[in-house]
């Protein structure tokens, strides 16, 4: 399958700090992509050098393009909301509308509409004068009308109530994706976009710790629920992670046998949430001291 | 680079700027239109009650109107082959008599067009010296880089449309100003001077003759010219503003500091860093062309200036390439 984002080898260094540390990374076309990681693991880099917003050393290919070199061609073909991509506060509704119109070759302006008609938003609307779930609202409104093949949203729903970032997304879902479009979201609310996903990465430390299908996990990660009696017998299996629960211990393992762990307690494939938690401490990892 | 994205993108700069580029220069022409209306409205009163004085000067081709109640109408004419100077005639006919000299109407009108032209300058300087300071640093400083930076179009692009802003949209929008001022002072004159009974054909032939609707674009041209003869120091606002983390203008008025250090290290020192000297040479170089700065001063290029403008462009040019690079490099505050 032809690949989206193609890196090689891609490394980022402010200063003394390493921010990307020789990234290897492949995402094919119509995928949803999680890329999670907790702050300062380099995920905002990243994306910043697929999106051609900073130069990174190393071979990064998006959509055949150098993101740094050919950021104008590039963006004919990708679009993005940052958590800092604010729209600026003295434009009119109408104006954003103008604006992208003008300068957007794949831009709609029927799809715009059409989406903002689902809103209380009006075309004299300032965005100085919406609230923050109303101006993303407009912002992906703005952006979802743009036929483009990949979309990179770097935190989307920062700030916004529950009933904004359930509506965020399923508008996502609902009037943008299809199999030719392409997805990289950033979240620290890895349970709202757990269900949306179809490939995670978790970066930490400026690498790629893993880079996983949504379909391939329960073959490879499960969770056993084990009580006391059956703690040191789970142990030996050697989990990833482990943590106390209500009336006993919760443990994540990765390429284990299922049937040996099944024989102990209950299994279950572990929530990202929890799977990103295993995987980002790895001082746990042996379950010692717990 | 389509039309289209360069028209979207100064329809950008214009929404953001309405209240400096269109809004403001707007009122106070509106302003000096009303202040037109309200003098043909008062003198008109005064021709009623006598009280009228009117010089015409051929010799600078200047009008002047004032009232002098306790000598009541005079008409007063310099030039050289005609001097009546304190004959007294009739209100009317002083009037008619003025404005039969072939440059008087016309003078009127350009003094018109001055009067707004000067007030416009000083808008738009403070307006441009403002917008070339924050108009890479706004952006940045509110966050909403990132939605430009979103869309397919180059910092380059970005960049010289706001320059493009200030050396040729506001010359632009101040000559459509002038011309309206001019054109709309030439009808008031119209009905002005016709109601009192002074021959259409006058008017007409001083207008067709005289310079009032060519000055505005010869302001236009000398605009443009002394803006470009300042792209050194537009270009360093540009970036300055694109450099700037918190206040532009600070950093901005660091050239007098090191104009100061230069001096001192000049003083006690007897080091020369130069800085005073290439400040005084292009200093030299607008004194050189300061007829392109000077509203009713005529200008006109001549060979020896092609170098120093060429330098001119070439340092602004530096600067501005600076600007760009920056925003595409170092965009983030």
């Amino acid at each position: 399958m032809e690949s989206i984002i193609h890196a090689q080898g891609i490394c980022k260094n402010y200063g003394k700090k390493i921010a990307l540390d020789k990234v290897d990374l492949k995402i094919p076309a119509g995928r949803i992509v999680g890329l999670i990681g907790p702050n300062g693991a380099g995920k905002t880099t990243l994306l910043k050098g697929i999106l051609g917003l900073s130069s990174v050393d190393g071979n990064l290919q998006v959509l055949g393009l150098n993101p740094f070199t050919d950021r104008v061609k590039l963006l004919e073909d990708v679009s993005f909301i940052a958590d800092t991509a604010i729209l600026p506060r003295w434009i009119k509704v109408s104006e954003a509308l103008d604006y992208v119109e003008g300068v957007h070759p794949k831009f709609s302006r029927e799809k715009a509409m059409a989406f903002l008609a689902k809103t209380n938003i009006t075309l004299n609307d300032k965005v100085k004068n919406l609230s923050k779930g109303m101006a993303t609202q407009l912002h992906l409104a703005l952006i979802m009308a743009i036929d483009s093949k990949l979309l990179v949203l770097d935190e989307p729903t920062l700030g916004l109530d529950i009933i904004y970032r359930k509506q965020f997304y399923e508008s996502l879902l609902n009037d943008y994706y299809d199999a030719q479009k392409t997805i990289v979201i950033t979240t620290h609310q890895v349970e709202e976009i757990e269900g949306i996903l179809t490939d995670l990465v978790f970066i930490n430390n400026g690498k790629i710790i893993l880079e996983m299908a949504m379909e391939d996990l329960p073959n490879v990660f499960a969770e056993l629920q084990v009580d006391a009696n059956n703690k040191e017998a789970a142990l030996t299996l050697n989990p990833i992670h482990i943590r106390t629960i209500l009336g006993g211990f919760s443990m994540i393992y990765e390429n284990a046998n299922i049937a040996s762990l099944q024989a102990l307690g209950k299994t279950t494939t572990p929530s990202v949430a929890d799977l990103f938690v295993a995987k980002m401490q790895p001082a746990t990892t042996s379950g010692r001291g717990v | 680079m389509n039309s289209k994205v360069l028209t979207t993108q100064f329809k950008r700069e214009f929404w953001e700027n309405k209240i400096s580029f269109l809004v403001t220069p707007a009122l106070v022409s509106a302003l000096i239109l009303l202040v037109i209306i309200c003098a043909s409205l008062f003198s008109g009163s005064l021709l009623k009650d006598g009280s009228f004085h009117f010089t015409y000067n051929s010799a600078d081709e200047s009008v002047q109107s004032t009232t002098s109640p306790e000598n009541g109408p005079k008409l007063k004419i310099n030039d050289s082959s005609q001097t009546v100077a304190g004959a007294p005639f009739k209100k009317i006919d002083a009037v008619t008599s003025v404005m039969s000299e072939p440059g008087a109407f016309d003078s009127m009108v350009m003094g018109s067009m001055y009067v707004n032209c000067a007030f416009l300058y000083l808008i738009f300087s403070i307006v441009m010296a403002s917008y070339s300071l924050r108009c890479l640093f706004d952006d940045r400083k509110n966050k909403d880089i990132l939605f430009w930076r979103s869309m397919p179009l180059s910092e380059t692009t970005n960049v010289l449309v706001k320059l493009a802003m200030v050396v040729l949209a506001a010359p632009i929008i101040m000559l459509a100003l002038n011309m309206l001022i001019t054109v709309l002072s030439i009808l008031i004159g119209f009905v002005f001077f016709g109601y009192i009974g002074v021959k259409m054909s006058f008017l007409l032939a001083s207008i067709v003759h005289g310079k009032s609707l060519y000055i505005p674009f010869q302001i236009f041209y000398e605009l443009v010219i002394s803006l470009l003869v300042s792209l050194p120091v537009i270009g360093f606002a540009f970036f300055v503003s694109a450099l700037s983390k918190k206040a532009p203008f600070l950093m901005f008025a660091s050239p007098a500091l090191l104009a100061l250090a230069d001096l001192s290290l000049r003083k006690f020192f007897g080091l020369n860093i130069g800085f005073i000297d290439l400040l005084s040479v292009y200093f030299g170089v607008i004194v050189q062309m300061k007829s392109a700065f000077i509203l009713q001063e005529s200008f006109s290029f001549d060979h020896a200036m092609i170098l120093p403008f060429i330098s001119c462009l070439a340092v602004g040019g530096l600067f501005i390439a600076a600007a760009i690079w920056l925003r595409n490099n170092r965009y983030e505050i």
